[in-house]
């Protein structure tokens, strides 16, 4: 059941490959599943969701959509498709966020960026060149910064993947073929172990969403790490109120069987009969 | 650029070898201070004070200012080391600090956190060195009623700006205003409010109330607590100093936000421990490993450090520019001025450059020196506490009444003290801030000085308080920010709740 995680950059013909992957191993394909569910569960449209990942949502959404909800609820969806296995996930952080994962193959699918803007006017039929290449600029410069915002990373490190790919020549056939042949290599078997690692990750993303999702502890930025069920919950929050919300709300979550609750709370600690210096 | 000339005119004053000496001497002293509790920066300089009478006024506000750093210096020292912050505005620093001292990596932490305070307390300085002319310039051509409007601005933004009961606010500043009255009416001479004991003729002096409140009153609230100080040992070795070094250039966003925020917080009356807070979560929130706050991250101890020691800095600024203390520190310094014989107010810009510039100058000197010896003497401080509560506090009680006897050299000081060491007590206990009380006490009559001669000078009309563009927006935004708990109030009527980003349990002052 292996699971392999594009990148997504406009006109790399990384669609291409995940399509091409799908008939050749028989797995899933994600589509838009990941934009619908988030913007199920932020009730907002899912338009809106695809306007700031392209970077052409407005100054105002831009404000005033949260983007760590966002970031979080996607980050749960994602851990959600690749629990199921047998698939191609595609985009959405997935190469960053499966990385940890010993069975997942994080693949990057790149062209340059000549060929890219050949394939935009193609796809949008027009012969408009410098519309075309600010378009693939603009999409190229969000999905950047929200890397480097979301995860502090600089968007098409190689280092970042197991596998990068040019398509410029490399058809897509010979990459999806490539790319089977190292999900098939023995550094990529399936174990339980790994299993297991994704699987607590997983339930650290579904806590994450929860504590997001739950009017009292929204705000709360805490650590939270997974094993087996068990959840730890470092850092710190406000107050004994969100203390015990968190705990609660964390040992609600579908997978969690225990929380061990290691929170701080950022209070005075002494009386002090002067605050000034 | 005159400035820079007389910053150098001022270094040349600070660097003769008893100046110097000084300057060492008190950076130790406030570093003691800084760790003992139930001494604090305000009342470590209050008792001090008396040590400088024979001394030139420049070479005793070099030491008195000293002492206020390495106070600033010190309270982080317990905070890392025994998750017990020795002062209110490190409590923040416990956050991130303790773990850090947990995680084997104390040193670190403190060199963190002592480099950041420089580093705040740098900015602040720099700041001060500029803008403290400036605003005096500007403020030389105020009269009573401009003074008076800036006094007022001074009490309302403790209303508008103090978290807690805005009335428990007015009702400690009311009882300062009070205790301001006894005593002789500098206008008409009368006695006020004396019941006829002659010993009260003289008024209540601020510095014994001082001694007394934020002294007698944490000691009271420290033996309630139990203190025991049981924690980490620090090993600050050159080569951890350096590593950390090296680590904190990468926060230098956060550095500057809280440098910032600490000297906002400063200037205006919210004091550091606000600062230190603000600053904490403002970093916590802003930071990629936000999540990982609480279990030992040096931006952490980053954050607050930088502004709580920009906030104290900063908190000098009203003081030497408009002759306004806007801490209780500030507040003791000021009255040092007047000991001294000096006039605060902006024409110690004109009159007294030696004393201004020399300050200011001790004020970059004094940081580094605090910062070589901080990072030098940890081990001793921290050996310091190890010796039991019950031995220091009766140490400090004894300190404080001698503090407190040779101001006026009169016994009756000392029973005042231990009075005002009650009513601190109490007022903490019932969360009333001390501080309006203080300041209130020292900037009453000052205050009621310069409203009467305005009242004077318009014949009785309080118009004048708005007769120019001046006078009117200082007396608007004093009014604005008396009423702002109100105004708040209503706009969260109408608007959705936000949001509280603190603990509603901070320090009430």
């Amino acid at each position: 059941m292996p699971v392999i995680a594009l990148t997504q950059e406009m006109g790399s013909l990384a669609k291409n490959v995940a399509l091409r992957l799908g008939e050749l191993a028989g797995l899933q394909v994600m589509r838009h599943e990941v934009a619908e569910n988030v913007a199920g569960r932020m009730h907002v449209e899912t338009s809106l969701i695809h306007r700031l990942r392209g970077g052409k949502a407005s100054l105002r959404e831009r404000f005033s959509t949260d983007r760590q909800q966002v970031a979080v609820f996607t980050a749960e969806e994602v851990f959600a498709l690749a629990r199921g296995g047998n698939i191609v996930l595609r985009g959405w952080g997935a190469t960053l966020l499966l990385r940890p994962v010993p069975h997942v193959v994080c693949v990057r699918i790149t062209r340059p960026f000549e060929q890219r803007v050949d394939w935009l006017m193609e796809n949008l039929e027009t012969t408009d060149r410098e519309a075309a290449q600010a378009e693939v600029r603009r999409s190229d410069d969000a999905h950047a910064n929200r890397m480097r915002a979301q995860f502090g990373v600089t968007w098409g490190d190689p280092l970042l993947y197991d596998l990068v790919i040019n398509t410029e020549r490399v058809s897509v056939d010979s990459a999806a073929s490539q790319i089977l042949a190292l999900a098939a290599a023995p550094e990529f078997r399936e174990t339980d172990a790994s299993h297991a690692c994704l699987e607590g990750l997983a339930l650290s993303a579904r806590v994450r969403a929860a504590l997001k999702a739950d009017e009292v502890t929204s705000g709360t930025n805490i650590g939270i790490e997974a094993a087996g069920g068990k959840v730890v919950l470092t850092g710190l929050v406000l107050n004994e109120q969100e203390r015990d919300a968190a705990a609660r709300v964390a040992g609600a979550v579908a997978g969690a069987s225990s929380v061990e609750n290691r929170l701080r709370i950022m209070a005075v600690s002494r009386k002090f009969t002067h605050s000034k210096t | 650029m005159d400035e820079l000339g007389a910053l150098f005119h001022g270094f040349a004053v600070v660097l003769s070898p008893l100046n110097l000496g000084l300057m060492i001497v008190g950076i130790v002293l406030g570093v003691l201070i800084g760790v003992l509790p139930g001494l604090g920066g305000a009342n470590g300089v209050a008792i001090l004070l008396p040590l400088t009478f024979s001394m030139s006024p420049t070479s005793a506000i070099i030491m008195l200012s000293c002492i206020y750093w390495g106070a600033l210096f010190g309270g982080a020292i317990t905070s890392i080391l025994f998750n017990i912050p020795g002062e209110p505005w490190s409590v923040a620093t416990t956050f991130d600090g303790y773990p850090m001292a947990q995680n084997g990596q104390a040193g670190k932490a403190l060199a963190a956190a002592f480099t950041s305070s420089f580093v705040g307390a740098f900015i602040a300085v720099v700041m001060i060195t500029f803008l403290a002319p400036l605003v005096a310039k500007f403020a030389l051509k105020f009269g009573p009623p401009e003074f008076f409007a800036v006094y007022l601005l001074t009490f309302c933004s403790f209303v508008g700006m103090g978290k807690g009961s805005p009335f428990k606010i007015l009702a400690s500043m009311a009882i300062g205003f009070a205790l301001a009255a006894v005593g002789m009416d500098t206008v008409t001479g009368q006695l006020r409010l004396t019941f006829g004991i002659p010993d009260l003729m003289r008024g209540f002096d601020f510095l014994i109330a001082v001694i007394g409140l934020f002294g007698i009153g944490e000691i009271l609230l420290s033996m309630e607590e139990g203190l025991k100080f049981s924690g980490k040992t620090a090993k600050l070795n050159p080569r951890v100093v350096l590593e950390t070094w090296k680590e904190l250039p990468r926060y230098w966003v956060t550095s500057l936000r809280s440098a910032a925020v600490g000297i906002w917080m400063g200037v205006t009356p919210g004091g550091a421990t606000p600062a230190s807070f603000m600053s904490y979560g403002l970093a916590k929130k802003m930071s990629r490993d936000g999540a990982k706050f609480g279990t030992g991250q040096v931006e952490g101890v980053v954050a607050p450090e930088t502004a709580a020691h920009a906030a104290g800095t900063s908190a000098l600024l009203p003081m030497l520019a408009l002759g306004i203390p806007g801490s209780p520190t500030a507040a003791v310094l000021l009255g040092g001025l007047l000991i001294w014989g000096l006039q605060p107010g902006p024409l110690l810009f004109v009159e007294q450059k030696d004393f201004v510039w020399g300050l200011i100058a001790s004020m970059y000197l004094g940081n580094i020196a605090g910062l070589l010896i901080v990072l030098t003497t940890v081990p001793l401080f921290a050996a310091i506490l190890r010796v039991p509560f019950s031995i220091i506090a009766p140490v400090i009680i004894v300190i404080c009444a001698i503090g407190a006897y040779t101001v006026h050299t009169a016994m009756l000081d000392v029973w005042l003290m231990l009075g005002f060491g009650v009513i601190g007590y109490v007022f903490k206990k019932l969360d009333y801030p001390l501080a309006p009380l203080v300041l209130a006490l020292v900037l009453g009559d000052k205050a009621e000085d310069s409203f009467r001669q305005a009242m004077l000078v318009s014949q009785g009309d309080l118009a004048i308080m708005w007769s120019n563009l001046l006078v009117g927006s200082i007396t608007g935004l004093a009014l604005l920010l008396l009423l702002w708990p109100l105004l708040s109030r209503a706009w969260a009527g109408v608007r959705r709740p936000k949001r509280i980003e603190l603990n509603r349990e901070q320090p009430v002052d």
